[in-house]
C-alpha cells in the first residue's frame, strides 16, 4: 500500500459523459433518507471517472454516496448531450456556463504489477482554481477505502472539516442463541465477524487509538469487561480477549479514557452500582462515583478530567457530570423522566444521548454551554448514540419490522439514512471508531 | 499364628467397611464378623492352636487366654463400630428423606413456592405488595431449609439504556434477596446476578410481553 500525494496543474483529463449517480451499486444495505434545505447545501458534481472497468464508475459512485450522506451536498448532474468529454476540469468558462460549482473529475487504472493506480482532481470553478489534486497506489482490495479516502480529501476541503468515511464501526449482531462483535466500514460495507459467543455480548467500545475493542459479556452469570486486539485498518482481530479483573460484582458499561490508559466501568455489587477507573498496566482501579443508587454508562471528557455518567440518584435516570479529580458532581439533564447513555462529542461541546418523553425513546443532543436538549429522531426505540469522530454524524441503534438496525443523523438533525444490515441481521449498539492514522 | 491372621483379615475387611463411603446396609453385613461362618472360622483356629499339643500346658493356657481377651476387645469395637454406622445411616436416610421433602414440596403444583418470579413496573425495582405471599413463601421455604442454595435472575424488557437495564435488573434481583432475607433466609444462601434487557422470555413488543420481562426469576440451584 502506499500513499502518493501529487498536486499538479499539469495533468489534463477528458471528462467522460455524465451518467446518472445512483448509489444502488455502491451501497445496497443502505437507505438513504436526507431532509435538508437544499439552498444550505454544497453543490459538487463528481464526472465518471476516467478509466477502464466498473471500478472507475464505483470510484465516482461511493464519492458521490460519501458526501451526499453528510446532508451537506446536494449532488448535481450535469446535461450529457453537451459534449463534456471535450471539457477539461480547466476549462472554467465552459463549467460555469453550466452552473457547475466544484467538480470532481478522476482516472483509474490497473498497473502491471497487480496494483491499482486511481487519481482525482477537485476544481473550484467559481474560483478558477484546482484546490485538490491526490494520486492513489494500493491493492486491488482496497478500491473502496481509496474512494473513500478521496471523499475525506473533498469533504475536507469543502467543509473545513475533517471527513471520516475511512472510520470503522463495531456494532452487535444478535442472532438465536448467539451474540456476535462485527467490525464494518462506517458505510456498512465490509462486516466482518470478529468474536461471537452463547452469552450477550454488549457495549462494544473503540480504544482512542483504534487499536483494541472493549466490551461486556458474561463470565460464570456475572457480567464482565474484555478488550480485544483489532487491526483498524483491515477490520480484523489480532488477538484473543482478554477479561479485565473481573472484580467482584457485575462488571460492565466500559468507557476508555483519553490516553487509552484506563478504562472506566461500572461496578454493581451489594444493590449498587458505582463507576471506577481501572489502570490496565497493573489492574489497580479508583472509586468515582460513590451513590446508594445505579451510577454507570461513564463516558470521559477528552481532557480526561471529568466523566458523564447515567444515575437514577433522583429515583429516575439522569446525566450528570463528575470530576475526576475532587468530589464534585453536577446534575445535567432535567427535561424528561429518562435520560442515558450519555456520550461527550470530540470537543467536549455536547453530549448525545438517549431521552424518554411521550412514550418514545430517541436520541438526541444536549448543548453543554446551553443545557438545551434537541432531540434528532423520530423512533420508538432509539438507542446506543455513538458520536462520529469529527463530531457531525452520530450512529445509534433503531429497529424497523421487528429487528434492530442502525442509523444515522447528522448533528443537525439535518441529514437522516438508515442501514439494514446483511441476511437482516439483528443490530444493535454500534461504537463510532477513531480518525485512521495516514 | 493363623488366629492371628483370621483375626488381622476380618479387621482389615471391617475397615475397609467402615472407610467405604456407602455404607448401605448391604456392604456393611458382608463384612459382618459377627456372622456365624466367621466366627466359627474364629473358634476352629482356637482349636487348632489347642490341637498343636507339645508344647508347654501353661505356655497354650496364656496363649489361648490372651486371644479371647483380644476377641472380647475386638468385639466391643466392633459392636461400637457397627452402632456408629447404624447411626450414620439413620442420618443418611433421614437426609434423603428431608431432600425428597424439599423437592416435593417444590415440585408441587399450585403453591406458592411454584410461583419462581416476581414482575416490576418499568423502570421500578419495587416488590409490588401482591408478590410478598410468595417472597414470603420462598423466604420461609429457605429459613427452614438452610442447605437450599437460590439464584436470582434479574431482567428487564426492552425499553431504555442497555447498561442501564443490566444495573436495573441487579437491583431488582438485590432487594429481592434483601426481602428473602428478612424472611428468615441467609445471604450465603442467596445469589444474585442480572441479564438487563439481554434474555428476554417473551419477545412482542406490546405491554403485555414487557411486563412478563420485567421480572426476576428464582431459580433453586439443583432445579437449573
Amino acid at each position: 500500500m502506499s500513499f502518493v500525494l501529487r498536486v499538479s496543474n499539469a495533468l489534463v483529463h477528458t471528462a467522460l459523459i455524465v451518467s446518472i449517480l445512483f448509489f444502488g451499486i455502491a451501497s445496497a444495505q443502505v437507505e438513504i433518507e436526507i431532509i435538508a434545505d437544499e439552498g444550505s447545501k454544497i453543490p459538487i458534481t463528481v464526472l465518471p471517472f476516467g478509466g477502464e472497468g466498473e471500478e472507475a464508475d464505483l470510484i465516482a459512485e461511493i464519492i458521490s454516496a460519501d458526501l451526499t450522506k453528510t446532508g451537506l451536498f446536494s449532488i448535481q448532474d450535469v446535461e450529457t448531450s453537451w459534449g463534456l468529454s471535450k471539457l477539461k476540469g480547466e476549462d472554467f468558462a465552459d463549467w460555469q456556463e453550466r452552473k457547475v460549482q466544484n467538480l470532481v473529475v478522476g482516472k483509474f487504472a490497473k498497473l502491471k504489477d497487480g496494483r491499482i493506480q486511481a487519481s482525482f482532481w477537485l476544481y473550484d470553478i467559481l474560483g478558477q482554481a484546482m484546490s485538490v489534486g491526490y494520486q492513489i497506489k494500493d491493492d486491488p482490495k482496497q478500491l473502496r477505502r481509496t474512494a473513500h479516502h478521496f471523499a475525506d480529501l473533498i469533504y475536507e476541503k469543502l467543509t473545513g472539516d475533517k471527513g471520516v468515511f475511512r472510520t470503522k464501526i463495531a456494532y452487535v449482531v444478535r442472532k438465536t442463541d448467539l451474540s456476535a462483535l462485527v467490525i464494518a466500514d462506517s458505510d456498512g460495507h465490509n462486516p466482518n465477524e470478529i468474536f461471537s459467543s452463547k452469552e450477550p455480548i454488549l457495549s462494544p467500545r473503540w480504544s482512542p487509538t483504534g487499536d483494541q475493542i472493549a466490551f461486556v459479556s458474561f463470565l460464570n452469570r456475572r457480567a464482565a469487561v474484555y478488550v480485544v486486539p483489532v487491526n483498524y485498518q483491515t477490520g480484523r482481530v489480532s488477538g484473543k480477549p482478554e477479561v479485565i479483573g473481573p472484580f467482584p460484582g457485575s462488571n460492565s458499561a466500559p468507557a476508555w479514557s483519553p490516553d487509552g490508559k484506563r478504562l472506566a466501568i461500572a461496578i454493581s455489587k451489594d444493590g449498587r452500582s458505582d463507576i471506577f477507573s481501572v489502570l490496565l498496566s497493573d489492574r489497580s482501579k479508583v472509586q468515582l462515583t460513590n451513590s446508594r443508587s445505579i451510577d454507570t454508562e461513564p463516558s470521559f471528557s477528552h481532557d480526561g478530567k471529568s466523566i458523564v455518567f447515567t444515575s437514577d440518584r433522583t429515583g429516575q435516570p439522569q446525566i450528570y457530570k463528575a470530576s475526576i479529580s475532587q468530589v464534585s458532581e453536577v446534575r445535567l439533564t432535567y427535561a424528561g423522566r429518562y435520560n442515558a447513555s450519555a456520550q461527550l462529542s470530540p470537543d467536549d461541546s455536547f453530549l448525545a444521548l438517549m431521552h424518554y418523553d411521550e412514550g418514545r425513546f430517541n436520541v438526541g443532543t444536549l448543548d453543554m454551554q446551553t443545557g438545551i436538549v434537541q432531540i434528532l429522531t423520530k423512533g420508538t426505540l432509539d438507542q446506543s448514540p455513538s458520536i462520529a469522530p469529527n463530531g457531525k454524524v452520530i450512529v445509534y441503534a433503531s429497529e424497523a419490522n421487528g429487528r434492530g438496525i442502525l442509523r444515522f443523523v447528522s448533528k443537525n438533525g439535518r441529514a437522516k439514512l438508515r442501514y439494514l444490515g446483511p441476511k437482516g441481521d439483528d443490530i444493535r449498539e454500534p461504537s463510532w471508531g477513531p480518525f485512521i492514522k495516514d | 499364628m493363623t488366629a492371628r491372621i483370621l483375626l488381622l483379615a476380618g479387621l482389615v475387611a471391617v475397615c475397609a467397611g467402615c472407610s467405604s463411603k456407602t455404607k448401605t446396609n448391604a456392604d456393611i453385613e458382608q463384612r459382618d464378623l459377627f456372622d456365624p461362618s466367621n466366627r466359627r472360622s474364629f473358634e476352629q483356629s482356637v482349636e487348632s492352636v489347642e490341637a498343636g499339643g507339645d508344647q508347654n500346658e501353661g505356655d497354650l493356657k496364656a496363649q489361648q487366654d490372651e486371644l479371647k481377651r483380644e476377641f472380647e476387645r475386638e468385639e466391643q469395637r466392633l459392636l461400637e463400630e457397627r452402632s456408629k454406622i447404624d447411626k450414620e445411616n439413620a442420618a443418611i436416610q433421614a437426609e434423603q428423606e428431608r431432600e425428597a421433602e424439599i423437592e416435593r414440596q417444590l415440585a408441587e403444583k399450585n403453591s406458592l413456592l411454584s410461583q419462581r418470579s416476581v414482575f416490576y413496573n418499568f423502570d421500578s425495582s419495587l416488590i409490588q405488595p401482591e408478590y410478598r405471599p410468595i417472597v414470603q413463601a420462598h423466604g420461609d421455604f429457605l429459613s427452614r431449609n438452610p442447605q437450599v442454595r437460590i439464584r436470582i435472575e434479574g431482567n428487564c424488557d426492552d425499553r431504555g439504556s442497555r447498561e442501564y437495564n443490566l444495573a436495573l435488573g441487579q437491583s431488582r434481583a438485590e432487594q429481592l434477596k434483601q426481602a428473602l432475607i428478612l424472611e428468615g433466609a441467609s445471604p450465603d444462601q442467596i445469589d444474585v446476578m442480572s441479564y438487563g434487557a439481554e434474555r428476554p422470555s417473551f419477545f412482542g413488543i406490546n405491554e403485555e410481553s414487557r411486563a412478563k420481562n420485567r421480572r426476576s426469576d428464582l431459580v433453586y440451584i439443583d432445579e437449573s
